[in-house]
């Protein structure tokens, strides 16, 4: 390797990485400088643009909790606050109205880093949350309740939980409450509303505490479970702002007492929650075991999910590339500093969870007034994780190219730089090809967890199905099947790749 | 003047000392062979002349530039300087024909039908024509070895050398490439060749240099190297183990 750089080259490389951290920072320090500054003066001049139609009211919410937020067959969102908060924006004089998926989680902090103007999620009014963000006046009122199978008869009241499984969702008022109100009940923690019910109608937990609007619907729609004991809370549902945001929520809060004087608010309401007035149980509805009209009233947005999955597939894909690239020619350099930040590149992503590395990107990177698009987050992440195993197939390729085609390409008069482009590397790129297709099987693989930032791609696209039907076991299946189709396919296309190139073996 | 001459050229890996001092000069249109034990530092010697092992001190001059000076263009001084190694080394990825056409292409500026048909004019030389669109996996050593001969010569060079050309050969095929390398030498090339091949050095290099320990002990002509009433007694030693 001795002579495939020159030390001019060198120089040339270091400056080039000089630069290119001299024009991120510069790029971010832009970014930041257009960030509104949070003064109400210029928060108020938002609430204008909304109204001209210039800017969108983003809202997140998390639709897998049916009747304030689902998704329907079609895709779209639907329910009580979608209903609510489209009435409301259009009482504001609001134009637009862009609704965003979203983990109930990420909800606050997408409204800190400026990702969304509003929460609305059945979000509950808490001190705790307050601290964070400003709430609307009430616009329901909720509370906890238990929920346990139809057929148990052992959990009466909030003391019977001691010592049994509780199923909450994650980042909810529950968890918190039952900590503080029921220590004694172990908590079951799930991702979302529809797992929270099926782990009790699946054994997995003997109860759920969650809102009872929801707990009800969930009665009315599948049954199978039953509401017992009083309601253990009597909180309000409220919208959520971002702190400095006054003027939007201000201009809420009088649509919505405009709403409840003309009527518009009780007519939601009945068509939301006007069936949840008959509490009794309804015993479990009969359901096949696979139903393939889960996947078939849904295909639009499955398709739809597909085709997002295969661009976060084929762009990441590049990108792992084009970083593996870098890393493994960083990793040969035979200038010191940049052969430690190959190596560190590969240490640290290597090193830590995809998942931590994703929400670091999206949901801190903002906190330096770096904020990213999701598909574009979502992207980056997958490039940066998949390209430091890229790194080391890269270099480990190079170097088990025969040293004596660099020594002939020389002989010769080449620069290295030639001799890399038309000797080293396609040698090295053959040896690649099965390395190459095994980590971008992998990649694939990890596309679903970019759904946690809020990509409507296969897997998020099945969850919002999922939360509608309840039926986790045909499209979880549907999908399996999906991404075996895709690896296989990969492999199929590294397969093929390698053989046509290899003539010359 | 001297096409190339070495000034007290030292070559240390780690504590080893390979070369200890060489000083060598060969004028145009010469024939230097280049022989002596095995571990002497002959393939050493021969690297430092393009540099493809860097001097630990010592001047390497060319074509009256000096290699060594950090300002000089290593590449284009590389491709006046042909060199043949014992491995081949062809570009695994290209044919034959590509693999004498890429070097014109890339470092001369040709085009690709100039390149082209000089390249098939020295195949026809090498006698390989026929297998011009042959990848190097699909060739005998004896056939790889005049192709790099044609990569090397298909870049118009003034000097050309040989690390042990026929070493990795089989027997048969051996004579194939010194025909080769006779015809190249006759027609009036400048060569240094590392060799073990006895009857080619006596046969047709002007000059025998013979390098063991790390210096050139003996450099006289063939007539005279070979000679029975040759007295240098590393010479002799090594005549008798060889011959």
């Amino acid at each position: 390797m001795k002579t495939i750089f020159t030390r001019r080259r060198f120089w040339a490389f270091l400056f080039a990485l000089v630069l290119l951290g001299i024009t991120g920072v510069t790029a971010q320090a832009a970014t930041a400088a257009t960030t509104p500054a949070p003064t109400p003066a210029v928060t108020s001049e938002k609430l204008a643009a909304l109204q001209s139609g210039n800017l969108t009211l983003r809202v997140g919410t998390d639709a897998t909790f049916p009747p304030f937020e689902f998704t329907d067959a079609n895709g779209d969102k639907m329910g009580f606050d979608i209903d609510l908060v489209r009435a409301l924006a259009k009482q504001t004089g609001i134009k637009n109205v862009q609704f965003i998926q979203m983990p109930f989680g990420n909800i606050v902090p997408a409204l800190q880093a400026n990702q969304i103007d509003v929460g609305a999620s059945a979000i509950y009014i808490s001190a705790e949350r307050a601290k964070a963000v400003d709430f609307s006046d009430v616009y329901y009122p909720g509370g906890l309740s238990i929920f346990v199978s139809d057929k148990n008869t052992n959990v009466k009241s909030l003391a019977d939980l001691a010592g049994k499984k509780v199923a909450v969702q994650v980042g909810t008022k529950s968890v918190e409450w039952l900590s503080q109100n029921q220590p004694k009940a172990q908590l079951v923690q799930v991702q979302t509303n529809d797992q929270m019910f099926s782990s009790v109608k699946l054994g997995q937990a003997d109860a759920v505490v969650t809102g009872q609007p929801g707990g009800r619907y969930f009665i009315v729609q599948q049954g199978g479970l039953k509401q017992v004991g009083e309601r253990l809370t009597n909180e309000n549902y409220g919208y959520a702002f971002q702190k400095p945001d006054t003027a939007i929520k201000d201009s809420f809060n009088s649509a919505l007492s405009d709403l409840k004087a003309n009527g518009g608010y009780d007519k939601l309401t009945a068509k939301w929650f006007g069936h949840v007035a008959t509490a009794a149980p309804v015993s479990a509805k009969a359901h096949g075991l696979i139903n393939i009209s889960s996947i078939t009233n849904s295909a639009v947005p499955l398709w739809n999910g597909f085709v997002t999955t295969m661009e976060i597939i084929g762009m990441s894909l590049v990108l792992s590339l084009c970083f593996g690239m870098l890393g493994g020619f960083a990793k040969l350099s035979k200038i010191t500093p940049i052969r430690w930040l190959g190596t560190a590149y590969v240490s640290v992503i290597r090193g830590t969870p995809f998942i931590v590395q994703l929400f670091l990107i999206y949901f801190g990177l903002p906190q330096l007034g770096l904020q990213l698009q999701p598909l574009v987050a979502g992207v980056f992440a997958l490039g940066l994780y998949s390209g430091s195993y890229v790194t080391e197939i890269v270099r480990g390729a190079i170097q088990s190219v025969d040293k004596g085609q660099m020594e002939a390409a020389r002989s010769c008069g080449m620069s290295s730089g030639s001799a890399l482009r038309h000797i080293i590397v396609p040698q090295a790129f053959l040896r690649m090809l099965p390395p190459l297709g095994n980590e971008f099987v992998s990649l694939t693989k990890n596309s679903a967890l970019v759904s946690f930032v809020t990509i409507s791609e296969l897997f998020l696209v099945g969850q919002t199905i999922i939360s509608r039907t309840f039926d986790a076991l045909t499209v979880y299946i549907f999908i399996g099947l999906v991404y075996y189709v895709i690896t296989n396919i990969i492999g199929f296309i590294a397969n093929t790749l390698e053989k046509k190139m290899a003539v010359y073996l | 003047m001297a096409l190339l001459s070495t000034t007290a050229i030292t070559k240390t890996f780690g504590t080893l000392n390979v070369l200890k001092g060489i000083d060598f000069t060969i004028e145009p249109g010469e024939v230097v062979a280049v022989i002596g034990p095995s571990g002497g530092g002959k393939s050493t010697f021969l690297r430092c002349l393009n540099l493809l092992e860097i001097p630990s001190s010592g001047h390497v001059v060319f074509d009256g530039e000096d290699l060594l000076n950090p300002n000089v263009d290593l590449n284009r001084l590389r491709s006046r300087m042909g060199m043949v190694f014992q491995q081949f080394n062809l570009f695994h990825n290209l044919t034959a024909l590509r693999n004498v056409m890429l070097p014109q292409m890339n470092v001369l500026g040709k085009s690709k039908a100039d390149a082209e048909a000089h390249a098939m004019e020295l195949l026809e030389k090498v006698g390989m024509t026929h297998r011009a669109g042959a990848y190097p996996s699909q060739l005998s050593g004896g056939q790889k070895q005049r192709i790099a001969i044609a990569r090397a010569v298909a870049m118009n060079p003034k000097l050309m050398l040989f690390d042990e050309p026929t070493s990795a050969l089989d027997p048969e095929v051996v004579n194939d490439v010194l025909d080769v390398m006779t015809d190249l030498a006759q027609q009036g090339m400048t060569m240094i060749v590392v060799t073990h091949e006895m009857g080619f050095a006596r046969k047709v290099a002007d000059r025998v240099v013979f390098v063991d320990g790390g210096v050139i002990a003996a450099d006289m002509p063939p007539e005279k190297f070979f000679a029975d009433d040759n007295t240098h007694p590393r010479v002799r030693e090594f005549l008798n183990k060889v011959l």
